[in-house]
């Protein structure tokens, strides 16, 4: 005994939730090549089947690359300070994938770990994340090594799991999920069968033990050698979430904004007096991999990664985690 | 707006100090009349003012932007402005490709002497620009804008046995100690070997579309001593770029050159040699390697700059706005590109900011406009820009019609010719001046 | 926050009439960084200065805009008089709201907003001004002459008469260039090495001047005030400090048969030798081409000769470096080739007049040297065949010159007046001979010398024909010239014994090398490019090089020699104080984020940019840079705008300044 959704029951869902000014977005197809989760004009270009996932990560509709945090305007000789509106359209984020959604709680803590950021947790309240269980995976895929799985709960309000092309089963998790799908759905015998993930390649336990104990390891040289420093990881991944902070305007006014930055960028450590203490990109590498398995589990008490495999598959130089970690967890490095 | 509601133009002019600012002021001691919508920026001469002001000057609101400056053969400074006309040809073919409305954009020369024509070109750009309106189209999305896209060439396999002798070549190198680290291909992505036993992990196949030439400007890979690089002819153009802009000691680099039947990538499609010319040596059998297609088969510029530059100036515009809108500034385009090797990249420049740092629709034009023409005339065409952009923006139209443009302007094809001097940074009395007034 | 004074001037009436200066006033007070905003009857006036300087010193005003006239009228008063008051000179800036606003507008609302806007453009910039020092330059009082022509020895001279050492740099092994090889010159038939010689010899005794004759500028570094000059000693076998000059050698010299290049191959010298018997300095050098000592270790005979010992065939070429202040280029002319092997890819010679083929067709420096008294056939006039008299000789003028098809649009200037010069020399030594002159226009501006070519036709009966020679051919040993006569619309052919041909002048040979070194422009043809036409004749673009002389363009002695002497009289006032201020508004390099591309290098017009390196106190290399020679830069900001990464910038237009000006355009 199951509940089930067509692929006309969820374009009825997107029609409806558009038609009331709220917003929608999931995969599509945006051109030849490029399949990514953007802000949906209508049901049809909603991509359901037929790809891994999309090239960037839902954490955007969240976090956004670019956020304005208040305004500034010049008077004479003084600056006046005023309050932008905070988010308030409801979203409706559907299809994601479950390594997306899972993301989203480990964000949660880091926007509310010294304070609590206030942009961030209206558009938490205002999201409904709806996830499509994977069919498929490819070798950039490693959820199953991180503890998550391609039906993985975590961060869904409601998962939607694939029993025959366009029919899902569909899990509600959470209220706001039940609420959602009121009505829309049909009762079924069919149950959908567990997906298969892909093959465990490490334990992060032991890249941890790595990571802690080998700061100054020749592994590291050697594996951010073909490093370019580009930000294309750390801006696709759905738990990266560094920023930076600017003031932007022209003469007159402007306003305090944030901006998604990346900690394989050069400057991203680097001083006023020119010293930078990550010097290279090995050690920049190093970083990445040592904040998401030691560093960020040390403070939060998980890791930041959800394995959905995006950093390998937008890496132009064929880097990404997965090689690195791999190494680790089979030994290569000794 | 004024008072009556009438739409006022705001002009933004960047003129010289020795001709055309003196030509406005001649104007003024002469008492002719011209409309109140210029704002003269002055600056000591035309050779001063650079393609980010004009883009600075839209991004304030200018509904046109005047330049001036001194007729050829009369510059205060020699050559400024014989430098400043080579800029604005390429750059005006830049803005077309991303539609701007050229008719919002002036170029002119007015002497100190033509106080008149000063009158007449501000009161007629003013005129013209009253009746275009507000410059509402400025990196706008006016719908429909879909980016062609380019047709790749066929994949082809490459030369049998190529990879082999690259292994037992770089085996020598490596053991003799000729070189420290050979950059070559690997799975999945480049590699640096630096131990003779693991050339076994250098490959060649049909795979190896990639510039490994951009690892030349990383300091850990120079760190590593001397090096071999592996290269395809196109690849190879980056070398005569880099060695002309000094970036380079040919002395310091082993060059592998790999006779390439093609990586079935849109560069592919138009590519006229196959077998790197510049190499230190080359790998594979250069007479068996045909050329995917006839030389010169498609356009230079290929078959999708030409439908890009069909459609009119707003959608090409809306195209670009679209594209833009899904850029992340990953900077991904740049890191990979072996010609973007400033130490500080202009965009981390914050003291003027001239290219606003936020992925915002502005920011990001001003950086797509910026990447793009600090290539001109430089772009060797590997298209790694288009290949790293995690948001599939396909930069290369902006880089192929640039490269068009060099090419029938001055006829320039960068980093095919050892001897010439790159393109900008030199002038010719011939260049063409029929856009400038 | 900045302390900018604002003071807006009524220009009388030519201000207040159109903008309302007291509104103004009272928006400008309201812009950020403005401390006070005023406006007053005539800012430059003496009260209206005082009344700057008094705001500066009550309010401690950091920067002042008047907003007034064109900075081009008033920005060095107004700089004088913030100095006065204490504030640094560069922290004043002009708002031009007369000429480029209250003048030409006549709607007084519009014109009042558009000068509060071009006002507020003015104060973003002086709240952006840097604090600049005018940069002072010490002058080395030495100059460089480059060639020893009567252009350089006139200006060699002058300059040494005034007080100054002068290093002078000459190719040949003697000074006197082209003009010690003429025979007489127009238009008062003077004998040019009378006139000429005195003035050598002056230039070889001068207690200011020192002489490196067979000698090259190697290289130049360095700018105006302290260039250093390598100067190549190229390598004479004759130490000239030992040598007496006494002519034992180059009698003893047994291979006499070498073409003599004084007397463009028409006379023979020794394989040692002087050039000419005046030469200065009068030292014998050694053609290590022809000697037979230097090319297979034979005869010897002049040094076994020589009592001073003065030979040295173990001599080598030396480099030598001088210190100057200031260069005169004077590097002449050279002939135009006339055959069909041409240096240059856009010239075309003219195979059909025979010269290299036939002997008797002669260009006209050849022709000087055989009228010459002192020259190969001490001035019987033998043509160079068979020794004979020529009765008949053609003259053929603009042979290069004003000829598109042969790549030299351009008129040589002298050679319609030598031509007359040369008929009429040749009546004076033959006298039933007859001139026959092939002209296109005679060009003949100048003193006395539209006379003296009536005296060439009409006292000496030289025949002028308007027309041009279409080919000359060799029958029956005599050389047959056909050409057309377009007064009278007839073709003619003239049976010649000899003919002459005026070939066009050029830039001397290597003159395009040299003027890279100096960083001197040149034009398509070679000759070198003045600063400015009419008003800056001598001065180059690179600030302390003169040019004088037919290396800047086509011209006569007359010229030459006053030419030089205004070269000379510049050198004279660059040495005139113990220092050379310049403007500071210059370019710099932040070279901490240059990565060398030298794209600016490239792009200078003044080559004021080098490449340079990086080095840590101790001196370890850190990188390479370009860096800006601020004794060359002028500030034209070229290199600002082809800088990718923006490490160029320019003082006083810096980019942060002129992009906070256009954002305060919002």
């Amino acid at each position: 005994m199951s509940f089930t959704i067509t692929q006309d029951g969820l374009s009825k869902l997107v029609n409806e939730w558009l038609a009331r000014g709220k917003r929608v977005a999931g995969p599509s197809r945006v051109k030849r090549d490029c399949i990514l989760y953007v802000p949906l004009q209508g049901p049809d270009q909603l991509l359901l089947e037929d790809f891994i996932r999309p090239a960037n990560s839902l954490k955007e509709f969240l976090f956004p690359k670019h956020e304005r945090l208040f305004g500034y305007r010049i008077n004479g000789n003084g600056v006046e300070l005023f309050e932008l509106e905070p988010p308030k359209t409801e979203q409706l984020l559907i299809a994601a994938r479950p390594c997306d959604a899972a993301a989203l709680p480990i964000l949660d803590q880091v926007f509310n770990w010294d304070c609590a950021d206030e942009f961030y947790n209206r558009r938490r309240q205002l999201t409904t994340v709806v996830t499509l269980a994977c069919s498929a995976h490819d070798d950039a895929c490693f959820c199953t090594s991180v503890g998550l799985s391609p039906c993985a709960e975590r961060g869904s309000d409601v998962m939607l799991v694939k029993l025959d092309r366009g029919k899902y089963e569909v899990r509600c998790h959470t209220e706001k999920g039940r609420s959602l799908m009121e009505g829309r759905l049909e009762p079924s015998d069919q149950v959908a069968s567990e997906p298969l993930g892909p093959e465990k390649r490490f334990d992060p336990a032991e890249v941890r033990e790595f990571v802690k104990h080998n700061f100054a390891s020749a592994f590291w040289q050697s594996e951010g050698l073909t490093c370019l420093g580009c930000g294309a990881c750390a801006y696709t991944c759905p738990t990266c979430h560094c920023f930076d902070i600017i003031d932007e305007g022209n003469a007159n006014e402007g306003a305090r904004v944030r901006n998604w930055d990346s900690c394989q960028f050069s400057m991203f450590t680097q001083h006023a007096s020119g010293h930078n203490p990550r010097e290279n990109q090995p050690a920049r590498q190093r970083q990445r991999i040592s904040h998401k398995f030691d560093i960020y589990p040390e403070k939060f008490g998980e890791i930041l990664c959800t394995g959905c495999g995006n950093c390998t598959r937008n890496c132009p130089v064929g880097i990404g985690a997965l090689s690195v970690l791999t190494e680790i967890g089979h030994g290569e490095h000794l | 707006m004024n008072e009556a509601g009438q739409f006022e133009p705001k002009i933004v002019a960047y003129v010289c100090n020795w001709c055309t600012y003196l030509g406005a002021d001649l104007a003024g001691t002469t008492r002719l009349e011209y409309p109140p919508n210029v704002r003269i920026i002055r600056l000591p001469c035309t050779g001063r003012i650079d393609f980010n002001l004009i883009v600075k000057a839209f991004e304030i609101g200018a509904d046109a932007v005047l330049v001036s400056g001194c007729h050829p053969g009369d510059c205060h400074y020699t050559a400024g402005n014989y430098h400043a006309r080579r800029r604005w040809i390429l750059f005006r073919e830049l803005l077309e490709a991303l539609g701007f409305e050229m008719e919002r954009i002036h170029f002119t020369w007015i002497s100190a002497a033509e106080g008149r024509k000063w009158q007449q070109v501000v009161t007629e750009i003013t005129e013209q620009t009253r009746k275009l309106g507000p410059y509402k189209n400025l990196y706008a999305d006016t719908g429909n804008g879909s980016l062609p896209i380019p047709e790749a060439a066929p994949a082809v396999d490459q030369p049998a046995g190529s990879e082999g002798s690259l292994r037992q070549r770089c085996h020598q190198l490596l053991a003799d100690g000729t070189v420290k680290v050979v950059i070559g291909y690997g799975t999945g992505g480049p590699v640096c070997v630096t131990k003779p036993a693991d050339v076994g992990r250098l490959v060649w196949n049909n795979q190896c579309s990639s510039n490994l030439t951009t690892y030349l400007k990383r300091q850990e890979v120079r760190k590593l001593g001397r090096a071999a690089i592996v290269v395809k002819v196109c690849d190879e153009r980056a070398l005569v770029v880099l060695e002309k802009e000094s970036q380079l000691d040919r002395k310091d680099l082993h060059v592998m050159g790999m006779a390439c039947n093609g990586m079935g990538q849109p560069k592919c499609a138009t590519c006229d040699v196959r077998v790197p010319r510049f190499a230190d040596e080359v790998i594979g059998e250069v007479a068996s390697v045909p050329l995917a297609g006839p030389p010169n088969a498609a356009p230079r510029g290929g078959a999708a700059l030409e439908v890009l530059l069909a459609k009119s100036p707003a959608e090409r515009m809306a195209c670009w706005a679209r594209e833009f809108e899904r850029c992340v500034k990953c900077y991904a385009c740049r890191q990979v590109c072996p010609l973007c090797y400033c130490e500080r990249c202009i965009v981390e420049k914050n003291r003027p900011t001239v290219i606003d740092p936020s992925p915002t629709v502005k920011g990001n034009f001003a950086w797509h406009i910026t990447r793009a023409f600090h290539l001109a005339g430089r772009c060797i065409g590997c298209d790694e820009c288009t290949r790293a952009c995690p948001a599939g923006i396909d930069l290369r139209l902006l880089n192929l019609s640039l490269a068009k443009a060099a090419e029938e302007h001055f006829g320039y094809r960068a980093g095919i010719n050892r001897d010439v001097e790159p393109l900008i940074g030199a002038y010719s009395l011939q260049d063409k001046e029929n856009f400038i007034r | 926050m900045s302390r900018i004074g604002v003071f807006i001037c009524w220009c009388g009436e030519n201000i207040a009439r159109t903008v309302d200066v007291d509104a103004l006033a009272q928006e400008v007070s309201k812009f950020p960084g403005v401390r006070c905003a005023m406006n007053y009857k005539y800012v430059c006036s003496d009260p209206g200065q005082a009344l700057v300087r008094e705001k500066i010193a009550a309010e401690k005003l950091d920067a002042v805009v008047i907003a007034s006239c064109s900075p081009h009228m008033h920005l060095k008063t107004f700089r004088r008089a913030a100095q006065l008051a204490g504030l640094n000179p560069y922290k004043v800036e002009m708002a031009n709201i007369r000429e480029h606003c209250s003048w030409v507008h006549h709607d007084r609302a519009k014109a009042t907003a558009k000068a509060a806007s071009l006002i507020r453009l003015s104060v973003e910039k002086a709240r952006l001004d840097h604090e600049l020092q005018p940069i002072r330059v010490p002058v080395t009082r030495r100059a460089l002459v480059i060639g020893g022509g009567v252009a350089g020895i006139q200006a060699a001279l002058d300059i040494a008469d005034a007080g100054y050492e002068v290093v002078m740099v000459e190719r040949e092994p003697s000074i006197g260039g082209k003009m010690a090889g003429l025979s007489e010159t127009f238009p008062t038939l003077d004998c040019s090495q009378c006139i000429l010689t005195p003035r050598m010899v002056e230039v070889g005794q001068h207690p200011r001047i020192k002489l490196y004759s067979y000698s090259e500028v190697e290289r130049v570094e360095g700018y105006i005030g302290n260039f250093t000059i390598t100067i190549r000693q190229k390598a004479r076998y004759v130490d000239i400090s030992k040598c007496t000059g006494c002519g034992d050698c180059w009698s003893v010299c047994p291979l006499k048969r070498n073409k003599s290049e004084f007397d463009y191959g028409m006379g023979v010298r020794a394989s040692i030798y002087v050039p000419f018997p005046q030469a200065v300095p009068a030292r014998p050098v050694i053609d290590a081409k022809t000697c037979a000592k230097i090319i297979r270790n034979g005869c010897g005979l002049c040094e076994k000769k020589c009592k001073a010992g003065a030979i040295n065939f173990q001599d080598t070429d030396k480099l030598v470096e001088e210190k100057v202040g200031a260069v005169v280029v004077a590097t002449g002319y050279k002939l135009y080739d006339i055959g069909e092997k041409q240096d240059k890819a856009s010239l075309a010679g003219y195979g059909e007049y025979g010269y290299g083929q036939y002997k008797d067709v002669i260009d006209s420096l050849q022709f000087e040297r055989l009228l010459s008294a002192s020259g190969p056939t001490n001035g019987v006039l033998k043509r160079p065949s068979d020794g004979a008299e020529p009765k008949n000789v053609v003259f053929i003028s603009c042979v290069g010159s004003r000829d598109n098809a042969k790549g030299l649009p351009y008129c040589s200037k002298i050679c319609c007046m030598y031509t007359a010069k040369h008929a009429m020399l040749y009546k004076h030594k033959v006298h039933d001979g007859q001139a026959h002159v092939f002209y296109m226009d005679i060009r003949a501006g100048g003193k006395g010398y539209e006379e003296f070519v009536r005296r060439a036709i009409e006292q000496d009966g030289a025949k002028y024909y308007r027309g041009r020679v279409s080919k000359i051919t060799q029958e029956d040993g005599k050389l047959v010239v056909r050409g057309a006569d377009t007064l009278a619309g007839v073709p003619i052919t003239v049976e010649a014994d000899l003919v002459v041909l005026a070939a066009a002048m050029r830039p001397a040979d290597g003159v395009a090398e040299l003027a890279q070194k100096l960083n001197v422009g040149y034009d398509e043809f070679g000759f070198l490019l003045e600063s400015h036409p009419k008003l800056r004749p001598v001065e180059t673009n690179a600030a302390g090089v003169f040019v004088c002389g037919a290396c800047q363009a086509p011209k006569d002695i007359p010229e030459s020699v006053a030419q030089a002497s205004a070269a000379a009289s510049k050198v004279a006032v660059t040495f005139a104080a113990d220092e050379l201020m310049r403007e500071p508004e210059i370019a710099g390099i932040n070279e901490q984020t240059c990565v060398a591309c030298y794209a600016c290098l490239r792009a200078c017009p003044y080559h004021a940019i080098e490449q340079a390196e990086v080095r840590t106190p101790r001196g370890v290399f850190v990188k390479h840079t370009a860096r800006v020679n601020p004794g060359l830069c002028m500030g034209c900001g070229t290199c600002v705008a082809v800088c990718p990464s923006k490490s160029a910038d320019l003082e006083g237009f810096t980019e942060q300044q002129i992009y906070a000006m256009v954002e305060s355009l919002v």
